[in-house]
Order: structure tokens, then C-alpha cells, then sequence
């Protein structure tokens, strides 16, 4: 009987192939990026459908739907640590045979089963066993994980109706930028308009320089006075236009980091069904990219 | 920059442009073109700016042209609102699918760290150290001393006979 152990041992080793599991966890942290981003453009939107007095119901509607939006999400990151889990329970089995080993060991023991010094034969059974444990673990895990993976394919191919989202908060982005330009003109148009009258008048009387009659001189100086209080007015306009200007820029830009970073991460799905697969390493370099940019652009939307 | 505007010298002109854009915002809405819809909503916001002198008429002509943009464009936002939210059920249909693979994927993690045989030998550890201890109680314990054992045999024997039940699947 002892000396099939061995046997038994190298056959499990062949079986199971004894390749190591793809690394998952870039994925996860990915996951876990892409639903950052995904809250953060929700949330900058939302505010600004909020500020918009005409559109307090579109604003509620707009909130259900991205709470389900961010629930989504929530269920991506769950299923990527899930995957990880898988992973790290297989590097773990062999501690845990051990552990549950040297419990039946002490169980076994306290109903008399096993005599005391018998502890070297125990020792030899407890790292047979959990090698064997380990062997097993790791063709399980290959099996589990290539099922989860398999069974998410469906619903990870339907996320692209977040590009079709992509599309619309675009549009959302855009008409709220524009309204907010529209209601500013409102405010600063007379403003604007007055400096534009005094900088034609004054564009007139210089270029009669040196031909000018004496009440044409004071009123050309009087311009220069004048035009204080309006430019200080137009001022204050280009700030308030720039930071229209800046928070559409932000927000358009990580919608399409978000959108690409989804594609990136359906692919990614995709190629770490391939890779454990075909028992090779995956490659995540451009996910881990596209995860960083969407945490800088999410730190960025935070800051404006 | 040379703009549509430049060329307009008075009151009619502006008149004018204002009726074109006007009806430029009717077109692109007639045909539900967001992108023409806000590039319209664009020019009347150019219009308000550029149009001069301000005088009551011209300034009249700009709050028509304020309005109609906002209008546009709020439109515009409304309708992809309701874009978005009229998907929102399929991906509610999306979010229990990976649930569901989820739920399995964590059990297959929990069977590999061999979870419920652990719980299954520590019930057993746990049942077998209530019975050495009823034993001890047996031979010189007191009265409460005794009762207290038996609770703890008894919570001990329930724990097991449920861990034993879900390992062989059966309902509690």
C-alpha cells in the first residue's frame, strides 16, 4: 500500500497539469477603478442636473438609474474578487489540508483512535495528504475558475450597453455646458454688450488721432474711465466660461476613459478565459493603464 | 476669426439671423438630431454675444435667442435621460447574472479552503469535549454543575447534526 503513494502522487501531478493559475488580481483592481469612474461621472452629472431648476424630475430619474448603474458595478467588482478568491484559496489549500489534517489528528486523539507517539507516522500522512490536497485544489480551481468565467461571458458581452450610456451622458454633458453658457450670457450680456459699444466708439475716435476736436479728446479719455467697471464685469465672465469650459472638458474626458477602460476590461475577460485556457500567462499591462488613467481623471473631476 | 455674425450691421440683420437660427433649431429637433439640436443652441449662444448695439430691440432679440438655446439643449438632456434610464433594466437583468456567478464562485473558493470540513471536525472536536466534560460532572460534579454540561452537549450535538446536514445537503 506505501509504496503506491508515490505512484499516486506522480499521477495527480501529470493529471493536473501542475500549472500555476493566472494571475486575476490586476483584474480586480481594474474592476475596482472602472466602478470608481463610474460613480464619479455619475455623481458630477448628477450635480449638475440638480443645479438645473427645469430638470429636478429628469435629475431624479437620471439618480434611480445610476444607482442601478453603480449596483452593476458593485456586482463587477464582487465577481472579479470572487475570481481572485478562487486563485488564492488554491495557493492556500495546501495550508489548509494541513490545518484541517492536524484537526482530525487532535480529534482523532481525543476519541483514542490514534496512540499517543504515533506522531512521526501522523506527520508523514498530514504532508502527504495535503500535497495531494493541494494537486487537487489546483485542477479544481482551474475548473471553478474556468467555469465562472465562462458563465460571466454572457453578461460581461451585454455591458456594452454601457457604451450605448457612454453616448448619452455625452449628450447630458454637452446640453447642461450649453445651458449653463446661455443662462451666463443672460447675466453678463449687458455688461458685454456695453464694452463692446465704448471699445467701437473708442476704436473710432483713435483712429481720428491727431484730428480729434477737443470734447472728441475728453470723451476718448473718459472711454479709458468708463470702461473699468465693465471690464472688471467681462472678467469675471471669462472665469465663470472657463470653469464651464474646464468642467465639460473633465467630465467628457473620463466618460471615454470609462468607456474605453469597459472595452478594455471585457477584453481582458475574454483573454484570461483564453490564457487559463491555453495554461498561459496573461498579459493586464494596458488594463493596469487604463486603470490608472481613470484614477487620475476621477481625482481630477473631485478637485474642480 | 471670420463668424456668421460679422457681416450683420443693424437691427434687420440681426432680425434675420435670429429668424434662420430659429428655424435651424426647429429642423434639428424635427429630426431628433441631438448633435445639430447643440450646435444650434451653440450659435444662439454666439448670437446673444456678438449681436450689437445693445439697444432694447437688439437686447429683446437676445433674450429670444437665450431661451430658445436653453430650451434646446435642455431638451436635448431630458431626452438622454430617459435614454438612460429606459436601460436601466437590462442592466438590472445583467447585475443578477454576475450575482449568480459570483455566489458560485466564492462556494467553489470556500470548498477548496475545505471550509465546512473544518466546521464539520470542530463541531466533532466540540462534541467530544462536552462528553469528556459530562463525564467528569458525572463522577463528583454538582446538580448545576451537571445541568450546565448537558445544555452544552446538547448546543454541541445541534451544531453538529446542522453542519452535518448542509455537508450532505440536506435543509436544516
Amino acid at each position: 500500500m506505501a509504496g503506491r503513494f508515490p505512484v499516486l502522487i506522480l499521477v495527480l501531478v501529470l493529471t493536473t497539469g501542475c500549472a500555476a493559475l493566472p494571475d486575476v488580481s490586476p483584474f480586480a483592481t481594474a474592476s475596482r477603478q472602472l466602478a470608481g469612474a463610474v460613480k464619479a461621472s455619475g455623481t458630477a452629472i448628477s450635480e449638475d442636473l440638480h443645479a438645473t431648476p427645469e430638470l429636478e424630475a429628469k435629475a431624479k430619474a437620471f439618480d434611480n438609474a445610476w444607482a442601478v448603474r453603480n449596483d452593476l458595478m458593485r456586482a463587477v467588482v464582487a465577481y472579479s474578487d470572487s475570481l481572485v478568491g478562487i486563485v488564492k484559496a488554491s495557493g492556500d489549500s495546501r495550508e489548509a489540508a494541513r490545518s484541517l489534517a492536524e484537526k482530525v489528528g487532535g480529534l482523532a486523539q481525543a476519541v483514542g483512535v490514534i496512540q499517543p507517539g504515533a506522531g512521526p507516522a501522523v506527520e508523514v500522512a498530514t504532508d502527504t495528504a495535503a500535497f495531494v490536497w493541494a494537486q487537487i485544489a489546483l485542477a479544481r480551481a482551474a475548473a471553478s475558475l474556468e467555469e465562472a468565467l465562462k458563465a460571466a461571458q454572457p453578461a460581461i458581452e451585454r455591458l456594452t450597453i454601457i457604451k450605448s450610456d457612454s453616448k448619452d451622458l455625452v449628450l447630458v454633458v454637452r446640453g447642461l455646458s450649453e445651458a449653463q453658457r446661455s443662462e451666463l450670457n443672460a447675466t453678463y450680456n449687458e455688461a458685454i454688450g456695453y464694452r463692446k459699444d465704448l471699445a467701437a466708439r473708442r476704436a473710432k475716435l483713435r483712429a481720428k488721432f491727431g484730428t480729434l476736436t477737443d470734447a472728441e479728446a475728453t470723451e476718448l479719455k473718459r472711454i479709458d474711465d468708463f470702461m473699468a467697471p465693465p471690464n472688471a464685469e467681462v472678467q469675471k465672465y471669462d472665469e465663470l466660461k472657463a470653469k464651464i469650459d474646464t468642467r465639460e472638458k473633465a467630465n467628457l474626458q473620463l466618460i471615454a476613459a470609462t468607456r474605453d477602460a469597459m472595452e478594455q476590461w471585457a477584453a481582458a475577460h475574454r483573454e484570461v478565459a483564453i490564457a487559463l485556457e491555453n495554461r498561459r500567462p496573461v498579459s493586464t499591462e494596458s488594463l493596469t493603464e487604463a486603470a490608472v488613467e481613470l484614477r487620475d481623471l476621477v481625482k481630477r473631476i473631485r478637485e474642480l | 476669426m471670420a463668424t456668421e455674425f460679422d457681416k450683420i450691421k443693424d437691427l434687420a440683420g440681426w432680425q434675420d439671423k435670429l429668424k434662420e437660427l430659429l428655424a435651424a433649431a426647429e429642423k434639428a429637433s424635427a429630426k431628433n438630431d441631438a448633435d445639430a439640436r447643440l450646435a444650434v443652441a451653440s450659435r444662439l449662444n454666439q448670437f446673444v454675444l456678438e449681436s450689437s448695439p445693445n439697444t432694447d430691440e437688439i437686447v429683446a432679440l437676445d433674450q429670444l435667442a437665450t431661451n430658445a438655446a436653453r430650451e434646446v439643449s435642455l431638451d436635448v438632456v431630458g431626452d438622454a435621460v430617459d435614454r438612460i434610464a429606459g436601460r436601466t433594466a437590462r442592466l438590472r437583468s445583467i447585475t443578477k447574472q454576475l450575482d449568480a456567478v459570483t455566489a458560485k464562485a466564492e462556494e467553489a473558493a470556500a470548498s477548496l479552503r475545505l471550509e465546512k470540513a473544518h466546521r464539520v471536525i470542530d463541531a466533532f472536536t466540540e462534541a467530544v469535549r462536552a462528553v469528556d466534560d459530562l463525564d467528569k460532572v458525572l463522577e463528583d460534579g454538582t446538580d448545576d454543575q451537571l445541568r450546565k454540561r448537558l445544555e452544552k452537549l446538547t448546543t454541541s450535538l445541534v451544531t453538529l447534526r446542522d453542519e452535518l446536514d448542509e455537508t450532505a445537503g440536506r435543509p436544516e
